[in-house]
């Protein structure tokens, strides 16, 4: 135990060691994550109207970004099953950085859904009453946290292993790999189900959401762990081998040719039927009676997610720049379509025929550039302290000041995962 | 590769013994910045006018369905203290159970209703609703005739004089349906049907995730996005805990068919309220009410009866346009 | 310069940088102080209506008894006049008294389809039984009968009180507490304020209730083309 306390004071030691570089990107998100916490401190004294949520628009950018970074943890398990399924040498180094950012992602989550409560005083009625398992609420709430803890096993062990100088116990982490490959499915499916199971929302109530929530995680979800090893490969001594690139790059080429064609299927329906339940979808997509905020935002993102896909297919897409640009591009095409494009135009026009539009306020934007920043915070100490640790730079026999001292030391010693 | 390193290292230990004053300062200094950073990060806090909970004991109350009858009375009285000290004015609180043998059932005649929203205001008035920002149960649709397509709908209509020709008005509420997917989806069961078929909502309990408000087909469920404001000289006296009584920052509000009246046998405000009568309420269960006569003999449906609710509010058109000789359906 | 003082000169970068962290929060600090937080709230002046305006009760005022009017200080009825002289013609003609009357009772143009000829403070059934105007349903329902027949059970006409009879007292309003008998067609009347909910745009106070063009954000526009408005 004493041990143990002892690898986390060293963890938290380790993640203030850093060259200037670091130390900046640390104060920056951390001063973007009080900005947020000062801005969810005025919503709460003065309600959700501070939001610009409304009676009608009763959703918005607070869920937009949790059914995205839903996805996003999703998302960790296309590491996963390459590495323990299919054996993939290698991407075998990097899952952990996978499994590290799922654990962020379901933090900024469940943060996300805390700001976007009425009453967050009162969390703990959920342990009360729980009203299981008729409200999928009560479902995203369980599977989000035990995937939380099932990441943090999976990591944490993995990690205090190393270092520990000792093999991890195959027994004590494998079968929770295999549980949280299902559960990351889980996630994300029954997150798609919250929305999908609600009659008086037509532009929800359809079978396709779930699929396309998960080809749109898994081609979102990947690309942004390309970025993170692009950068862990360039600022840090880690080497990031071409070819566990090139094979995430392949994963998010067919999560993303997938999901544009669910997309396709999806709009096929809708507007060659064109029934009276088009309403929300002709709203996203080109305005409805004059009201058509969401437009610009719908195309920008089809038209990212285009760019994205013919830079993927084309060769060239080796190249780190540009993977890095399609990257990007995906990233944020599929955040606008989950979030803004698949949120906010069910409840436009609302279900008896009002059209009230919907802007984010400032308050509401700075909540969420908090979690973000918040999220990235966890997620940059993670990898901080994992660096060191998988590299045999922090052990168990070794100060702190190795870390300093070597602070870009190439000795690498292999993973013992 | 190697000897570059352990002169650093060695570099940096004899640094070290000198740096280490500085380095501690600069270490405390920054932490210090942090922690101020933080405190006046939450500083906005301590203009919180409501605390979020009345009290500890409060906090720590089990659900509504729990309590004895005892611990109800002390919590009504409590709330009536709080109500006081907020408006100024005497309340009587309680909570009228369901009377057995009553399932309440509400019609709606759209050849007669004119959509005059006299019923939106005489429940705004009767309920004790938020009128800044503005909460209302009832919504008044214009509608074309020819339609029934409510995104054709007008809700802001305001004509020196209604009806407007060839239009009709359909007032949407709560449907107090049988199969609500608003009790379906709350995660902490904050709201439920009761034996009368009323769907009530404990403003103490609910969390504000507002999944019912999405869940809801039509649109009757609302949400305190600020503290409501009542003016004092409005406020009805006559009040239930899962009625009409003032209502919390945060939590949602619905129409409950006025059960603080329907419930001690009288009819529901926005009843009373309706100048011509379109509105007609009673026990279904009772064959000669009035509202089992219109559903055995008028032609009746329900909003979105694809959505599969089984609303308990009906709609009904007389056979025949009304007497000023233009259409209403 | 060789990559490791380099980098030494980094690390040394990266421990004084602790200072400009510190500075940083600081300043932070001052602005979380010293800014009003982001006042961002829609709120607009609440709509008060009167009381008064909401009438919970009967739309007209009708009475069991024939309209009293005071003549010359004393309290009349319609015999008071009605029993000096005959009234001879009888058919539809224009009156020269009750001139404030107007009727628009449809097919229904002559006064003694209802008004008993003999006796003005009582009515009259197509039978010629005379009735007094407590049972003013009854004459109406002679021609509307569906509409009695509903009446009747509960389904036409305003209910008050009590929907339960055995917890509280009922009231059924009649014919003429909401229909005027010389014109009974429903009036169209004026509407209260619409709702003011959320970010829709200024209340109503700035808008002129006629004008149409009102804040898009706040307005519901109508369907461009609607073929029932059309046609007339």
């Amino acid at each position: 135990m004493k041990q143990y306390l002892d690898f986390l004071w060293k963890c938290f030691r380790v993640s203030f060691v850093g060259d200037w570089r670091y130390h900046l990107w640390m104060f920056f998100l951390t001063a973007i994550a009080l900005l947020g916490l000062n801005a969810w401190c005025t919503q709460l004294v003065n309600g959700l109207i501070t939001t610009g949520m409304t009676d009608q628009v009763s959703w918005g950018l607070f869920i937009a970004n949790f059914t995205f970074l839903v996805g996003m943890a999703a998302a960790a398990v296309m590491l996963v099953i390459p590495v323990y399924i299919y054996k993939n040498k290698e991407l075998h180094d990097l899952v952990i950085f996978g499994e590290l950012f799922a654990v962020a992602a379901i933090i900024m989550c469940l943060l996300f859904v805390t700001v976007d409560m009425g009453r967050p005083d009162r969390l703990h009625h959920m342990l009360l009453r729980f009203n299981f398992p008729m409200s999928l609420l009560t479902w995203d709430v369980i599977v989000l946290n035990v995937y939380l803890l099932l990441n943090l096993h999976i990591c944490g062990y993995l990690i205090y292993c190393a270092y520990q100088r000792k093999m991890p116990a195959k027994w004590f982490y494998i079968p929770f790999v295999f549980i949280a490959i299902v559960w990351a499915i889980s996630i994300h499916t029954v997150t798609a189900f919250l929305l999908v199971g609600l009659g008086g929302r037509p532009f929800w109530n359809q079978a396709i959401i779930a699929p396309r929530f998960i080809a749109s995680a898994f081609a979102a979800g990947p690309a942004f762990i390309i970025l993170t090893l692009i950068v862990i490969d360039k600022v840090t001594s880690y080497n990031v081998p071409q070819k566990a690139i090139a094979t995430l790059r392949n994963l998010v080429l067919v999560a993303a040719t997938i999901n544009a064609f669910l997309l396709i299927s999806e709009l096929f329906t809708e507007f060659y039927t064109d029934s009276a339940h088009l309403a929300s979808t002709r709203y996203l997509w080109f305005g409805l009676h004059g009201h058509n905020a969401l437009v610009p935002w719908i195309w920008t993102a089809v038209s990212f997610n285009t760019i994205a896909l013919i830079i993927l297919y084309l060769p060239i897409s080796r190249m780190r720049g540009l993977l890095s640009v399609a990257c990007v591009l995906l990233i944020v095409g599929v955040w606008i379509e989950k979030g803004m494009g698949l949120i906010v135009p069910a409840f436009t026009p609302t279900p008896i025929g009002e059209i009230v539009e919907y802007f984010p306020t400032m308050n509401e934007t700075l909540i969420c550039l908090g979690i973000w920043a918040f999220g990235l915070l966890v997620y940059t100490i993670c990898v901080r302290v994992t660096i060191p640790v998988l590299s045999g730079r922090l052990t168990v026999d070794q100060d702190v000041d190795r870390v300093r001292t070597l602070p870009d030391n190439n000795e690498r010693k292999e993973c013992s995962s | 590769m190697q000897l570059p390193v352990l002169n650093n290292a060695t570099a940096y230990k004899g640094a070290r013994k000198g740096a280490t004053r500085r380095s501690f300062l600069r270490k405390s200094v920054a932490f210090a910045g942090g922690i101020t950073a933080f405190a006046a990060a939450i500083s906005p806090l301590k203009d919180m006018k409501n605390a979020p909970a009345r009290s500890l004991e409060d906090w720590f109350r089990d659900h509504y369905k729990e309590l004895t009858q005892e611990q109800k009375d002390t919590l009504f009285a409590d709330i009536a203290k709080d109500v006081k000290e907020q408006y100024g004015v005497d309340v009587t609180i309680d909570q009228p159970g369901p009377i057995p043998g009553v399932e309440y059932g509400y019609a709606l005649n759209l050849s007669r209703c004119n959509g005059n929203r006299a019923c939106v205001h005489a429940c705004v008035k009767e309920n004790n609703q938020s009128r800044s920002p503005e909460i209302q149960y009832i919504r008044v649709v214009e509608m074309p005739a020819g339609t029934f397509d409510l995104e054709n709908g007008s809700h802001n209509f305001d004509e020196a004089l209604v009806p407007k020709p060839d239009h009709y008005y359909m007032p949407i509420q709560c449907h107090q349906c049988a199969d609500p997917p608003c009790v379906k989806v709350c995660p902490v069961e904050a709201t439920w049907q009761e034996e009368d078929g009323i769907t009530v909502i404990d403003y103490d309990w609910c969390i504000g995730c507002r999944y019912c408000q999405a869940a809801c087909p039509y649109w009757a469920r609302h949400f305190n996005f600020a503290d409501p404001y009542i003016p004092e000289e409005e406020i009805n006296p006559d009040m239930a805990y899962l009625s009409n009584r003032p209502r919390a920052r945060g939590v949602m509000e619905k129409c409950h068919f006025c059960l603080q009246r329907t419930r001690k046998g009288r009819l529901p405000a926005c009843l009373e309220a309706c100048p011509t009568g379109a509105r007609k309420f009673g026990n279904l269960l009772d064959p000669n009410s009035e509202v089992s006569q219109i559903l055995r003999t008028k032609r009746i449906f329900v909003l979105k009866e694809d959505v599969g609710t089984r609303p308990r509010f009906f709609y009904y058109f007389d056979e025949r346009t009304t007497r000023n000789g233009r259409g209403t359906a | 310069m060789s990559v490791q003082e380099d980098k030494q000169q980094e690390l040394r970068l990266g421990n004084s940088f602790g200072w400009v962290v510190a500075v940083g929060f600081f300043l932070l600090a001052g602005w979380f102080f010293l800014t009003e937080p982001v006042q961002d709230h829609p709120l607009t002046e609440p709509v008060r209506v009167q009381a008064s305006i909401i009438n919970s009760g009967a739309f007209r005022t009708a009475t069991p008894e024939p309209p009293i009017v005071v003549i010359a200080g004393m309290k009349q009825q319609c015999n008071s006049c009605h029993t000096l002289f005959e009234s001879k013609q009888m058919s539809p003609r224009r009156l020269a008294q009750h001139t404030e009357l107007t009727l628009n009772h449809g097919g229904n143009e002559w006064c003694f389809s209802c008004h008993d000829t003999e006796d003005r403070n009582k009515l009259v059934l197509p039978d010629g039984e005379q009735i007094g105007y407590d049972r003013i349903p009854e004459l109406c329902g002679k021609c509307h009968g569906p509409t009695y027949r509903d009446w009747q059970v509960g389904i036409h006409g305003k209910t008050l009180g009590y929907w339960n009879k055995e917890m509280g007292e009922q009231t059924r309003l009649t014919c003429s507490q909401c229909h005027d008998p010389h014109s009974p067609a429903f009036p169209t009347m004026q509407l209260l304020p619409g709702p003011n909910t959320l970010r829709m745009g200024e209340g109503d106070a700035n808008i002129d209730r006629h004008d149409h063009k009102h804040n898009p954000l706040r307005k519901w526009q109508e369907p461009k083309s609607n073929p029932w408005e059309e046609g007339h």
